[in-house]
């Protein structure tokens, strides 16, 4: 009783505990590695709040043209007064007549062609030649009203370069797509695109916002998007897995019922996964202030395990003997088992990733508490309930002794493992998964369809860009210019196809005082304008205001990013200009890079403080270093599990004896794996971790020495009960449509079936007196 | 003297609610004004080229720009300039695109929708030859004068904004055909441009 009384002091103390102090994270970056390098920093941040992971793309469908428009209109409205978002746009937006004012008034030091503001004879001239091209034109009504302010054209020149040709066409004063079927939009969220939690509340608002406009116009509304993703997979993967563990849960309950004819069984078992579930989460919440979700799921899977070790118990229930006698007897082989499988967990512990050291810690603790809650509680339990069955003798006897094969037949069977892991060698592809996305449960149309509104909008995935840092935003101007001759140089031989500094929309102040020093003085723009005016048909004094405003910009203080702050064109240099709270980033994306060496010497040359970046490539470098990770770890708890059974068994023939089938079914279930299509990623090798610990525990058992026949019928019958269970759960989980589940199901699956046979067949343990 | 100021009243009441008659209002009536689009829709249907020549007069110009080329339309919604001379150049109106290929200059490509007082004015002219009464209406008021043979096309912006660049188009020509369109800018300058029919590639 007074166990009883501790167990329900310590469970309700972490319960207490996880209620009042527990919070769960969703945050990625727990999952990455530290950053070691300003540019794996960079990553990260890029990955989980940089501009490209806050966009939502939005497409209106359904009513006619006008309707969309009207949609389009109406959201977007609604979508600027909500908090969630920095930007809502949808191609209403113009530049304010203030804004246009300012532009206008620094043309001549931010303008994008310096080379304009060159006011020889010759060159004004040609200007004034083109501008009497341009009144000729049909669009003569756009050049008629600037030609006498600006007879070289920098404003138009400006406007035409701030807008690009990759901005969609407008239909009625909004975004359409070419075909004109969908009205476009583009939404930043405030959080970065895996704060899922936030991304999901302005999906919701943009929903909501969207709702009485589908239902007055008819229209319908699809997101896409880094963050509307992350929530769809969020929600996906929640769905289905606990659609699937609400179905194997049943299957098992009825599976112990079937086994075990008794309800109280059945809710004694329980006990002890539910006990590890509410440790570890306690442990982590003290040891980290947080829990991560994925920590939470994965760790609920590793400490699956411990389902097996009440059933091991309840297998070898006699009706001639007390239920703490039973477990008693069990112990030993119990109590190794657990331990060691702890050990292959703390291998995680070494690894940069603080999610997979705090997976360990859930995964340990958890393990430990229900390995004594078994062991001190769970035979008091059952003798309370004071039936133990007579039933399982008999059907255990019915199920049998574990067959007991030949010494050829051993070998053979080893032998064909073995050849399953050598045939792997034929395997002529890459075993790892190195592209994320592959994992995701998003359907493949969905990201199709991603890819189609991002070229419809011109917003494409940038992967390659080169990331310049400074003290300021000043400084990093500067450094691009510094870079930008480099750069023009690639361009020129075809290293690249394009490259995007912001200082081409905002100079540094020392590049717009050198163009101010550049600037005539009044009398001889004047004169330079008389003589380039001869025998062309202006009027004479038709100039007089370009004259005199370019006098105005020789002096002028040089325009700084706070004097666009609220401007579109601030909008736009904030996703390139970003100030990280320690400095500022400059953002150079490049388009078309044949070269990527030559673009990293010339950053390394130029003398800028700086690196080239290939976001993709980058990626996969980081899920393979994270693979790795994983992979020395499973080596490490391999390592440790061989020293903890040696220390235990003192033996080392029975070291081998009991790893053999453990080690041989891991290959084995590699090689069905590979062999049917999959490619290995982190969720296998964490998968690997569980079924390393479940295996060995069947060995073990299998392996015992000194027990009479009916003790190994029982065994037999205990770890047949437990690989059904495992096999009904994760076989459950391998069906799943999310690749992440299917993967760890399969995994699991085949490996505890393999581990089952092989700890079975090869089982040798010497027997003793019946 | 009070009963006669309530009728009185009443009377002017009971005046105001009879129908006017249509003095003073030389607006042609509607059909009129289907008439010519159909007939200008029919028009566009055969494919035609038509050759121009344009007179654009600026006052701080001396002298007025003139050039010529041919226009084609393409149903449904795509006029092509060619110009011939002074310089060679071809400006495509498609959809709410405007390309332009200039000699000696990139090819470039605008957002109509971007220059909504300027678009109207460079739409209008495609809008008639399409025969399209929605898109001109839009932007414009449209008032039709008919006469025996010649008609003439008033547009007059709605939008006080683009009155400030255009004050008005007007378009004159017989059956389906444009003959004249004259661009009555702010400020006194206009642009003149004639089309005629025989121009055959």
């Amino acid at each position: 009783m007074a166990r009883l009384l501790i167990w329900l002091v310590l469970f309700l103390g972490c319960c207490l505990l996880i209620f009042t102090r527990a919070r769960v994270q969703s945050d990625i970056s727990l999952f990455l590695p530290a950053a070691a390098t300003p540019k794996e920093e960079l990553l990260v941040n890029e990955l989980r709040e940089g501009p490209a992971s806050r966009l939502i793309l939005l497409a209106i469908e359904g009513g006619d043209e006008a309707k969309r428009a009207e949609s389009s209109r109406r959201l977007a409205e609604t979508l600027r007064t909500s908090d969630f978002f920095v930007r809502v746009v949808n191609g209403q937006e113009t530049v304010s007549p203030e804004e246009q004012a300012l532009l206008f008034r620094y043309r001549y030091l931010i303008g994008p062609e310096p080379a304009a503001n060159d006011f020889q004879p010759d060159t004004l001239r040609q200007a004034l030649n083109e501008r009497l091209r341009d009144l000729r034109s049909p669009v003569s009504p756009l050049h008629r009203q600037l030609v006498a302010r600006d007879p070289t054209g920098v404003m138009l020149a400006m406007v035409g370069e701030a807008q690009g040709q990759s901005q969609p066409a407008k239909r009625y004063g909004v975004w359409f797509n070419e075909s004109g079927r969908r009205a476009l939009l583009l939404a930043e969220t405030r959080a970065g695109g895996f704060a899922l939690d936030r991304q999901e509340e302005a999906v919701r608002t943009i929903e909501a916002a969207f709702a009485p406009l589908a239902a007055d116009l008819g229209t319908e509304l699809t997101l896409s998007g880094p963050g509307v993703y992350g929530v769809l997979s969020r929600d996906l993967i929640r769905g289905e897995s606990s659609r699937l563990s609400v179905t194997a849960t049943l299957l098992v309950c009825l599976l112990l019922l079937a086994a075990y004819r008794s309800l109280p069984f059945v809710l004694l078992g329980a006990l002890p996964v539910l006990s590890a579930v509410v440790a570890g989460v306690a442990a982590v919440t003290v040891g980290y202030g947080a829990i991560h979700g994925i920590t939470l799921a994965f760790g609920i899977t590793l400490i699956g395990v411990t389902i097996d070790y009440p059933l091991h118990l309840f297998s070898h229930l006699r009706a001639d003997e007390p239920p703490p006698a039973t477990l008693a007897r069990i112990w030993p082989t119990m109590f190794l088992g657990a331990l060691t499988t702890c050990f292959g967990f703390l291998a995680m512990f070494h690894t940069d990733f603080s999610g997979l050291a705090q997976l360990a810690v859930f995964a340990v603790t958890g393990l430990l508490a229900a390995l004594f809650t078994t062991r001190w509680l769970m035979p008091t339990l059952v003798a309370a309930t004071g039936s133990v069955d007579r039933e399982p003798a008999r059907k255990v006897r019915w199920f049998g002794h574990p067959p007991s094969l030949s010494r050829g037949s051993r070998m053979a069977v080893v032998g064909l493992a073995l050849l399953a892991l050598l045939s792997l060698i034929f395997l002529n592809r890459s075993p790892w998964e190195d592209d994320l996305a592959a994992l995701s449960p998003v359907a493949p149309e969905l990201i199709a369809l991603d890819r189609e509104l991002r070229a419809e909008l011109g917003a494409p995935e940038i992967s390659r860009m080169i990331a310049l840092r400074g003290e300021s935003a000043e400084e990093v101007l500067r450094a691009c210019e510094t870079l930008t001759p480099a750069l023009e140089r690639l361009r020129a031989r075809e290293a690249l196809t394009g490259y995007l500094p912001p200082s081409r929309f905002l100079p540094s102040p020392q590049a717009q005082s050198a163009r101010q020093a550049a600037l005539p003085a009044q009398p001889v723009l004047a004169a330079a304008l008389a003589e380039a005016l001869a025998d062309l048909p202006f009027k004479p004094g038709f100039f007089a205001p370009f004259v005199e405003e370019v006098e105005q910009s020789r002096t002028i203080p040089p325009l700084s990013l706070r004097d666009l702050e609220g401007t579109t064109l601030g909008l736009r240099l904030a996703s390139q200009l970003i100030d990280t709270g320690r400095g500022w980033l400059a953002i150079i994306p490049l388009a078309g890079v044949r070269d990527q060496e030559a673009v990293v010497r010339a950053v390394a040359q130029a003398g800028v403080s700086g690196f080239a970046l290939n976001l993709r490539e980058e990626m996969s470098r980081l899920v393979s270093g994270f693979r790795d990770d994983a992979l020395v770890s499973l080596g490490l708890g391999l390592a440790c599990i061989v020293a903890a059974l040696a220390v235990g068994l003192r033996s080392t023939a029975g070291v081998v004896r009991i790893l053999a089938p453990v080690l041989l079914a891991l290959g084995l279930d590699l090689a069905l794996l590979l062999w049917s299509g999959q490619r290995l990623s982190l969720f296998h090798l964490v998968s690997l971790l569980l079924v390393l610990g479940i295996t060995l525990d069947y060995s073990l058992f299998f392996n015992r020495c000194g027990d009479g026949p009916e003790f190994r019928c029982r065994t037999l019958y205990a770890i047949s009960i437990c690989a059904l269970s495992t096999l009904l759960v994760f076989g459950m989980l391998a069906l799943s449509k999310v690749p992440v589940l299917a993967a760890i199901g399969r995994t699991v699956a085949f490996g505890v079936l393999a581990g089952f046979v092989m700890s079975m067949v090869l089982a040798k343990p010497t027997e003793g007196p019946a | 003297m009070r009963c006669d100021w309530k009728r009185l009243l009443l009377l002017a009441l009971f005046l105001t609610c009879l129908p006017l008659p249509a003095f003073g209002n030389q607006e042609e009536p509607g059909p009129a004004l289907a008439r010519l689009m159909a007939d200008l829709r029919a028009e566009a249907a055969k494919g035609r080229t038509i050759a121009y020549r344009e007179e654009k007069h600026y006052a701080f110009l001396e002298q007025d720009l003139k050039s010529s080329g041919f226009l084609s339309f393409r149903p449904p919604d795509t006029l092509i300039r060619q110009v011939l001379t002074p310089e060679p150049a071809r400006y495509i109106i498609k959809g709410p695109r405007l390309i332009m290929e200039e000699e000696g200059r990139p090819r470039r490509e605008i957002n109509l929708g971007d220059y909504p007082q300027a678009a109207a004015f460079i739409e209008a002219l495609r809008a008639v030859l399409a025969g399209d009464l929605l898109a001109l209406e839009r932007h414009f008021q449209v008032t039709l004068r008919s006469g025996h043979i010649r008609w003439t096309l008033q547009l007059i912006p709605r939008d006080p904004q683009m009155g400030k660049v255009v004050e008005a188009i007007s378009l004159t020509g017989r059956g389906g055909l444009v003959g004249e369109v004259r661009t009555s800018e702010a400020g006194g300058d206009y642009t003149l441009m004639v089309l005629s029919r025989e121009a055959d590639q």
